[in-house]
């Protein structure tokens, strides 16, 4: 398989959008090319750690943004 | 549970709890967008607090054939990219002043580089170096978990433009991170041995 066939099926695999067949054609790859192998769990592994960067929503953020909301006129319906 | 639909046409009546849902159900997606394109938590709520007011005041305006999270966060990226922009001319115009009264030598005005072992923030700076562009896809797919389809509407571009830019997003971030990645697994691994050990 070529470098670059590689990558892309590799980024399809992290999408989620490999067929059967193509996830069977890396897991072959992947069982027999260590480097491959080791981009694609690092790339799992980007994946996995960017969902856990959250922050919280401060307590008080929707009373906030009603306050300045009350400021404004009341949004109207579109005219008919 | 009502669908944002409803909750919008209640809020056209009038009915100013029916926003605070809206504002309830959505101001986690929206602050931390703002914090992955910014880097900045106070900037996020500061953004997601416009965001949310300026939907309010377009709100008759929108269009239901979109989805109003679609909307809201193009608005959102839109105020992320205001943002950003206006902080990088005025850190262009501060550059231009410091490197006048230095005699223009950048390089002793390098930041000093602090060493942080969290992963968690070696994972913001590297969200944080990538080309907006690529930003935008990448947190969008990965951190909001949207599909392809719904980032290509809230970006309005195609899908596989997303598709690419969220590859190459990716690709920048494993070679950013690998060795930080291999370094912090190295790192807990002998935390959590020397904790066994005791």
């Amino acid at each position: 398989m070529a470098k670059r066939d590689e990558k892309k099926l590799i980024h399809k695999a992290i999408d989620g959008e490999a067929s059967q067949a193509e996830t069977t054609r890396l897991r072959r790859r992947l069982e027999t090319d260590g480097k491959a192998r080791a981009e694609f769990e690092q790339l799992k592994q980007v994946v996995k750690d960017t969902e856990k960067i959250r922050i919280d929503v401060p307590p008080d953020f929707t009373r906030k943004v009603m306050s300045e909301t009350r400021k404004l006129r009341r949004p109207a319906p579109p005219k008919a | 549970m009502v669908d944002d639909s409803a909750l919008i046409t209640k809020c056209l009546e009038g009915n100013a709890e029916a926003y605070g849902r809206l504002v309830d159900k959505y101001s986690a997606r929206i602050i931390n967008l703002g914090y992955a394109m910014l880097g900045d938590r106070h900037q996020a709520e500061d953004i997601a607090q416009d965001a949310f007011v300026r939907a309010f005041k377009g709100l008759a305006r929108f269009e239901r054939k979109a989805k109003f999270s679609s909307w809201l966060y193009q608005i959102a990226l839109n105020l992320c990219k205001d943002y950003l922009k206006a902080k990088s001319r005025h850190a262009k115009s501060a550059d231009d002043e410091q490197l006048a009264t230095m005699g223009g030598n950048p390089q002793e005005q390098a930041p000093r580089v602090v060493l942080q072992t969290e992963l968690s923030q070696k994972m913001r700076e590297a969200i944080n170096k990538l080309p907006y562009l690529y930003r935008e896809a990448f947190v969008l797919r990965h951190l909001q978990g949207l599909d392809y389809r719904d980032v290509a509407a809230i970006t309005n571009v195609p899908a596989d433009t997303v598709r690419v830019r969220a590859y190459r997003a990716r690709e920048m971030m494993r070679q950013s991170l690998a060795p930080n990645v291999d370094t912090f697994w190295r790192e807990k691994a002998a935390k959590e041995k020397g904790r066994s050990d005791d």
